[in-house]
């Protein structure tokens, strides 16, 4: 479909991300994160398993890079393992929220009248609950677990998106194309599916990579406060919890972990911002 | 009666306005007749779109409503089908373009896979026959290359370019009436006589009938047959364009021609009806446009006008019109 010349809304995204620097090196690091979360433990000499108490507690060294725990795991082994977790319960949480959002906030914005302001209703309830609380009331109610605390972020995240696709639905459901998609003939699916849905799309991988960000904030704060990924399994959370413990003896034990929660919490801001610049313009009038 | 193609009767739409429907278009009543065109002419907010959407069944509901009246197309009541008929009905038989080309269309498309698509709507053939004949259609509407324009975006197009795609568009299933709802004011003068002069063309190729809604009387007397002018929701005046712009009735058909520019003369001000048109909450029992009529009677203002005929294919809703030209 595409030619010389002609540039697509999603490709001319592209040509904008690649020329702003932040954004650029974000998605390149997040992608290198994403890499080491899949592939890491399996290149990686140490197990994230193995305990050997001779050697607990030991600091950075070349030997065991990020240093060893109390019971003496490699550390770098473990942030590799923590972020498969951190990284899928975010993904998972975030995608589940995106669906749910924009289901509801399709409803509500393309149907409109009372509808609406029942969805409305539903959307502010759940926003008035901060996140940590919900996750943790959801937590408690459910359980501790992976698919618990995926369910607990995935709902606290849902009303961002119900509302963004509320408000661009009911505005693009009066945009002059929609209109004259009608005339030819589109039935209501069809204009959602291809006028709706996808004008909207940007303002969509925008919220997307903020959430997930937050996902991770959120998902390590469950975590560290003991509601959320139960040990054996861990997540960079409950590796910030395990060094609590020893904060003041082996800083690393905590550090490390942090170290990758914030690099990755602030590349997916950069990312989400550099994409709000480049492709959350106003959809395209003119030329 | 059943040489017309469309027949409007009675027509009123409402629409809710702080809690009270406020009726925007009052019995309403025209038809077409194959191949004719027929100019809907007022000034803004008369409901010439209002009556448009309403053929179309676009009234958003809520806020408005059709409170009344029937539209019948080839013999068909528009309003008792059911939605999926009226979908076929729509692209198919009654095609509309709009004023704003250059947000009409969606920017995250090509232009070829939109008309493509209107016409696998509403016939069956391939996704690749369809994809040729889009590229036909922008040939017959005179976009230029039209293989490397069927794949450009809409953004990549100017107002003039995008006002053909969407003709394209609309006339790429031949329907049998098109509602072009001001087609050209959004574009300047000279692509405004090239897209008339398209229109026109097409009309006369395909055999189509056209209601065209504009409130240039200078668009109306080159490209219609027959006109109805509208003002505050009713018709005031129909009848053939010679006989209205000749030998107007309706005292606002006649102050709506003093008002456009005539080229011959130097004048220091231009003529103005005056007077605003009235809100449709505030419009008086009688004739709306009693509060500006410069013939005005005592009871104008409190009996309702019929639309009479003042002679064959002459309609005038004023019982006085006959006796204006004595007054004045």
């Amino acid at each position: 479909m595409k030619k010389k010349g002609t540039t697509s809304p999603l490709a001319r995204g592209w040509i904008k991300i690649k020329k702003r620097k932040t954004a650029f090196v974000s998605l390149i690091i997040l992608v290198a994160i994403c890499l080491l979360a899949i592939f890491g433990n399996a290149l990686y000499a140490y197990d994230p398993t193995q305990t050997n108490t001779s050697i607990r507690l030991q600091a950075p060294s070349s030997e065991h890079i990020f240093g060893t725990d109390n019971l003496g795991r490699d550390v770098l082994a473990r942030v590799l393992y923590g972020s498969k977790l951190s990284l899928s319960i975010s993904i998972v949480s975030v995608l589940m929220a995106m669906v749910m959002g924009t289901i509801m906030g399709l409803i509500a914005g393309y149907i409109g009248g009372k509808v609406d302001s029942v969805m409305s209703l539903i959307i502010d309830a759940i926003c008035a609950f901060p996140t940590i609380l919900l996750g943790l009331l959801l937590g408690t109610v459910m359980g501790s677990g992976i698919i618990n605390i995926m369910l607990a972020i995935g709902i606290a995240n849902t009303p961002y998106f119900a509302r963004l696709v509320r408000s661009m639905a009911a505005s693009l459901r009066e945009r002059e194309f929609v209109e004259s998609a009608i005339t030819t003939g589109l039935n209501h699916l069809e204009i959602i599916g291809k006028y709706i849905l996808p004008n909207m799309s940007s303002v969509i991988i925008v919220q997307v990579s903020l959430s997930a960000a937050s996902a991770i904030i959120t998902e390590s704060s469950l975590s560290f406060m003991g509601v959320g990924v139960a040990p054996p399994a861990a997540s960079w959370g409950t590796l910030l919890r395990d060094g609590y413990d020893f904060i003041s003896k082996a800083p690393w034990l905590s550090i490390f972990p942090g170290i990758a929660i914030v690099v990755t919490v602030l590349a997916l801001n950069f990312l989400g911002d550099g994409l709000r610049d480049a492709l959350d313009v106003k959809i395209r009038i003119d030329g | 009666m059943s040489e017309n193609l469309l027949e409007v009767k009675n027509l009123h739409v409402a629409f809710f306005q702080d809690g009270k429907l406020a009726d925007v278009v009052r019995d309403v009543s025209f038809e077409i007749k194959p191949n004719e065109t027929l100019g809907l002419v007022g000034e803004s907010g008369s409901g010439k779109s209002v009556t448009s959407k309403a053929i179309m069944r676009l009234i958003a509901d809520p806020p408005g409503k059709i409170t009344g009246g029937s539209v019948m197309m080839d013999g068909m009541d528009i309003f008792a089908l059911p939605e999926k008929k009226m979908r076929e009905i729509r692209g198919g038989r009654i095609a509309m373009i709009f004023q704003e080309p250059l947000t009409s269309l969606n920017p995250l498309f090509t232009c070829g896979s939109q008309i493509s698509e209107a016409i696998r709507l509403h016939k069956k053939c391939s996704k690749k026959e369809a994809e040729e004949q889009a590229v036909e259609m922008l040939r017959l509407v005179g976009v230029p290359s039209p293989e490397r324009r069927a794949k450009a975006y809409p953004h990549e197009l100017s107002g003039g370019m995008r006002q053909r795609v969407m003709i394209a568009m609309a006339l790429s299933c031949k329907p049998s009436l098109l509602i072009a709802d001001e087609p050209t004011t959004a574009l300047d003068p000279t692509i405004q006589a090239q897209i008339l002069r398209l229109i026109h063309d097409l009309q006369k190729l395909n055999g189509m009938s056209l209601l065209l809604i504009t409130h240039d009387m200078g668009i109306v007397a080159e490209n219609c047959d027959r006109v109805a002018v509208m003002y505050a929701g009713e018709i005031l005046e129909i009848a053939d364009v010679s006989t209205i712009f000749h030998s107007p009735m309706h005292p606002y058909t006649k102050g709506l021609l003093k008002a456009i520019p005539k080229m011959n003369e130097k004048v220091e001000r231009l003529y103005n009806i005056d007077g605003m048109v009235p809100g449709f909450n505030e419009l008086p029992k009688g004739c709306a446009f009693s509060s500006r009529c410069p013939y005005c009677k005592d009871d104008c203002a409190s009996t309702p006008q019929r639309l009479e005929y003042v002679s064959a294919g002459h309609q005038v809703r004023c019982k006085y019109c006959r006796n204006l030209e004595q007054e004045a």
